[in-house]
This record gives structure tokens, sequence and C-alpha cells, in this order.
């Protein structure tokens, strides 16, 4: 490939060039950190702050064998309780974002009721919010899920309803003519024309909703994986640290890939233009 | 009884479009009666009403004064009696081509929840409806796309389905709107003669809107134009300025402008395009008046 063709606007490259050009950052972050690391053992050996591959796999042990003093799996302890409060989180926002918006969008009267307060009450940073949030509901699970809840319900019932707008009016008008209810008309035309974008927004909410999770479980939890770095981070656990935020962008990766390959295969239609 | 049911009656049908700051109508006391199984194609220069007037007889619209009437009933809103083809987004992208045409039904016979409380039934009507499409595109020569989406199909292959979808249903009166105005001129003819050979077959009622003149005499039985009196004048609304029989053109004869251009001539005279040095004449008038204000 030339060089002249890399230079021009929107050309394609080829796929073998660009998974180099996909693994060149890692591999450059990697080495750059196992460098400073190095150096930084040259000088001291038993430093904590940039531990080397050993360190680091000791920490990863330390995580998932039984621990003598609490007596349980770390790891599992954590990851179970950071992704059920997930996907309870995200499952509840998901279901009350998407009937919400999908509501608001048809009919004009719940948009009336719901939109301006929505874009207000959008504008408060949830983060603002946590201090009434523990006094009134305490520092347990309802807690972290209603802080999930609330840091990413307004910005997918937004998206949500402009992707339900979006519908083209004649598909809505010739689906009355086929004599399509107005039920059938929202469910089975309206929600699904506008699925693909949902679940696009649903990726998107994943990410804000890792967000508040990570944020909650610091401020005050008794397992989880946010809380566990903060604890961590006491005794300089940089190496389990780092542990923890590989798994942390692994999940999130990994779901974010799902959804896509999903709308890749089964959404394919919504991608054309 | 008249001796021809009407498919179609319109009876002084005015359309008048308000905001806060004009008031524009429309349509002006139109007058209409379509006997069943007639194909009418209505023209006009853009602008004129024509889609306006499909609108209202779908019932996506509510006339200002005057009646509407479909198979004898007035229209109150969107019912199964009328089909519709549009030019684009005529079809349900998430479904294959074959479940497209079994929507229709399906929207039709199938209850929102049968799905789940009796989908024993669910799954043997959902069965007949897809054989019955398949069988029916079969006729169509669309066998081989009907497994595939419609993002995968050309335009006109696209708006094939979409006539089908509506033909299966079997609806009083067909209302399309400019059909095969995205279509390149090869593509075009061939729907044309596609769309004589089903009312051929079917001898359903069409009401075929376009502001292709050519096209209009070629497919339809009766010609309608629908024009505004005064150009100069907006506030006029349209009205029928000429209700003409066409020649009557069989699918399978091949068409010729010369067996129909005596007629396009005299539609043309009888005001379809409104005279152009009349339009030069307002514009400098408008022109005029604007520079005089500076």
């Amino acid at each position: 490939m030339s060089a002249r063709k890399l230079c021009r606007v929107g050309e394609e490259i080829d796929s073998r060039l660009a998974s180099i050009l996909v693994l060149l950052p890692i591999v450059f972050v990697i080495s750059l950190y196992l460098y400073g690391s190095h150096k930084r053992h040259q000088e001291n050996p038993k430093d904590r702050m940039m531990p080397n591959l050993r360190q680091i796999q000791t920490g990863i042990v330390k995580t998932v064998e039984v621990n003598r003093r609490t007596g349980d799996r770390w790891l599992w302890k954590d990851l179970k309780y950071s992704l059920r409060l997930m996907v309870i989180s995200v499952a509840i926002t998901v279901i009350c974002a998407v009937l919400v918006g999908l509501y608001m969008a048809c009919f004009s009267a719940i948009e009336a009721l719901h939109m301006k307060f929505v874009r207000f009450v959008s504008f408060i940073p949830p983060l603002a919010l946590l201090p009434l949030i523990f006094i009134f509901v305490g520092t347990d699970a309802p807690a972290k899920v209603l802080l999930i809840f609330l840091g990413t319900y307004f910005i997918l019932v937004m998206d949500v309803f402009l992707a339900c707008k979006d519908v083209p009016k004649k598909l809505i008008r010739k689906a009355y003519t086929m004599g399509a209810s107005t039920v059938e008309v929202v469910f089975k035309v309206v929600l699904m024309f506008a699925w693909p974008r949902i679940l696009n927004s649903i990726r998107f909410t994943l990410r804000q909703a890792w967000i508040f999770l990570i944020a909650a479980e610091m401020i005050a939890s008794e397992a989880g994986l946010g809380y566990r770095i903060i604890l961590v981070q006491r005794q300089i656990g940089v190496n389990i640290i780092l542990w923890y935020l590989f798994i942390i962008g692994t999940i999130g990766f990994t779901c974010d890939f799902i959804l896509l390959k999903v709308i890749q295969k089964y959404y394919a239609w919504s991608l054309e233009k | 009884m008249p001796e021809s049911p009407l498919a179609l009656e319109i009876k002084d049908l005015t359309l008048v479009f308000e905001d806060q700051k004009t008031t524009k109508v429309v349509l002006n006391d139109l007058n209409l009666q379509v006997k069943q199984g007639e194909f009418v194609a209505i023209v006009g220069p853009s602008g004129c009403g024509k889609s306006s007037l499909l609108n209202l007889i779908a019932g996506f619209m509510q006339p200002t004064s005057g009646q509407i009437l479909v198979d004898g009933e007035s229209v109150e809103g969107p019912s199964r009696n009328t089909g519709i083809v549009f030019q684009d987004y005529t079809l349900f992208p998430w479904l294959t081509v074959v479940d497209n045409v079994a929507y229709g039904m399906e929207l039709e016979e199938i209850d929102f929840l049968m799905k789940w409380i009796r989908p024993f039934r669910f799954r043997q009507l959902h069965r007949s409806f897809r054989e019955k499409a398949s069988h029916y595109l079969q006729e169509m020569g669309l066998k081989e796309a009907e497994n595939k989406k419609p993002h995968q199909l050309s335009g006109g292959m696209k708006q094939r389905v979409a006539i089908a979808q509506e033909i299966i249903r079997k609806p009083s009166i067909l209302l399309m709107d400019e059909p095969f105005g995205a279509l390149d001129p090869q593509t075009r003819e061939v729907l044309q003669i596609l769309i004589l050979k089903i009312h051929e077959q079917e001898r359903n009622t069409v009401f075929f809107v376009t502001h292709d003149l050519e096209e209009a005499v070629y497919v339809a039985e009766r010609v309608i134009v629908l024009s505004q009196y005064k150009p100069n004048d907006n506030n006029q609304g349209a009205t029928i300025v000429k209700d003409v029989c066409a020649p009557v053109f069989k699918s399978t004869e091949v068409k010729r402008t010369e067996d129909f251009g005596g007629l396009i001539q005299d539609i043309r005279i009888s005001g379809f395009a409104p005279d152009q040095r009349d339009i030069v004449k307002s514009f400098d008038r408008n022109y005029q008046n604007k520079a005089d204000k500076r």
C-alpha cells in the first residue's frame, strides 16, 4: 500500500496492516511500563509503585486463592458482588428507559409529561446526589443501584426517545393502513425499527454504569471491584490494582464487543444507509 | 342503487392549512367519484396538493370540510380498506421479503398477544400466511429474493415487494404516491407494465398519484388533472381542471408516445403546467417589490 493512499481521506486499508496498527499502542504501553518498572527495580528491588511481572503474578494468586485472614477468595467475592449489582441496575435502567422513551416518542402527552423534567434533571451530576442517596437510602446495595440508575437512565431515555422519533412516519402510517392496532404500531413497528439503535445506546450506557458502580463501591461498600481497589491502595498494592483494572476493562470490552457483534449480525439492515 | 358501486366518493372537499400567520387553501371544493375496478391517475404540478389528497383518502389527515367515502363508508382515520404504496420507506427493514409480504395479513389477523396466549394457533396462522406470501412472490418473479432483507434489494425490487405486500391484502382501494418516482427509466417501465398486468388480473381500484403526465396517461384508464386556476394567486387552492378517459393499454402492448401524444398536448394546454410567462411575470413583480422596499 502506497503512502499516498494512506493519506487519502476515507481510504480503506488492508486487514493485516490494520491488525498491526491495533496491536501497536498495546505493545507500546506494556513495554514502556515494563521498562519503567525494570529501571525502578534496579534502584530498589522491593519497589511496589511499579510492580514487575513477578509481583503482579503474586498479586493475582493472592486474589484467586483463599485468603487466610478473611477466609474467602477475594476475586470471586468481588466479581459476584459487582456483577450482580451491575446486572440488576442495568436491567432496571434499560427496561424503564426503553418503555418510557418509546412511549414518549409515540405519544405527545407522555412527552410533555416527562421531557422537560428529564432534561432538567439530566443536568444534575448524579454524584452530587450521592449524599442525598446515602441519607435517604443508606449505603447498601439499593443505594448503589439507585446511583447507577440515576447516572444512566436520563441519558438512555433521551437516546431511546430520539431513536424512536426517527422512525419514518410513512412506515407507521403504512402499518396503520395494514390494520395494526396502536399497541402493535408501538411494539411491532416503532420499537422494532429503533431497536438496533437502542442496543447501541445500551453499549454506551454500560460504560456509564461501570463509572458509577466503581465510584459507589469506592465510597461505601463491603465488597466489589471498586472496594478492593480502594482497600489495597492503603498498602500500595499496585499489583492488585493493575490486575483489577485489567479485569474491569476485559468485562467492559467483552460486553461491548458482544453487543456490537449482535448488532452487526442480526441487525445488519440498520447499518446500511 | 347506482349501477356500478363506487369505490371512492369525494364530496365538496376543502383542505386549509392554517398557522398563526398564514392560511393556505390547498384543496378547494373537490368532487370526485371513482368506480370499483377503475384505474385513476391524479396528475398535477408539484405542490398542488396531490399528496395531501392522497393523505386525506388514506385517513392520515382530516379535511377542513367535505366528506370522503371509501366503499360507502366515511373515512375517519387510517383503515385496512386502503392500501398504500409510497415512493420510499415502504418496507419493514427488519423482516425478510416473504415476512414483509405476510406482515400485512399478520397485523390484520393476529392479535398482539396471540403469540404467547395461543402459540399453536399463532404458528399455524403464521405458517399459512408465509406460504401464501411465498406463492404470491413466485407469481411476481421474486422467488429468489424471498429470504433477503429489503436493504439487499434494488429500488425496483423493493417497490415490487411493496406492491405485492398491498395487493395480497386485497384492499378496496390501492393508493400509490408517486411509486416509481425514484426509479430509473427502464425499471420504471417494467413496473408500469407490472402494475397494468396486476390490474388486468385483479381489477382492483387504483388511485395513482404522479407528476409525470406520460406515466399517468399510459397506466391509467382515467386521468384527473389537479391544478390551481391562477398560478399567481396562492390562496386559491387546487381543484380538478380536467377529467378525461385515457386510451386503455394492455400490459402486452408496447408503449408508444404517438398513441397518446395528442391527449398529453391537450392536457398540457388545459393548465397542467402554469403558463411559463405568468411565472416569469410574477417573479419579476416580486423582485421589483423587494427592490423597491430596499
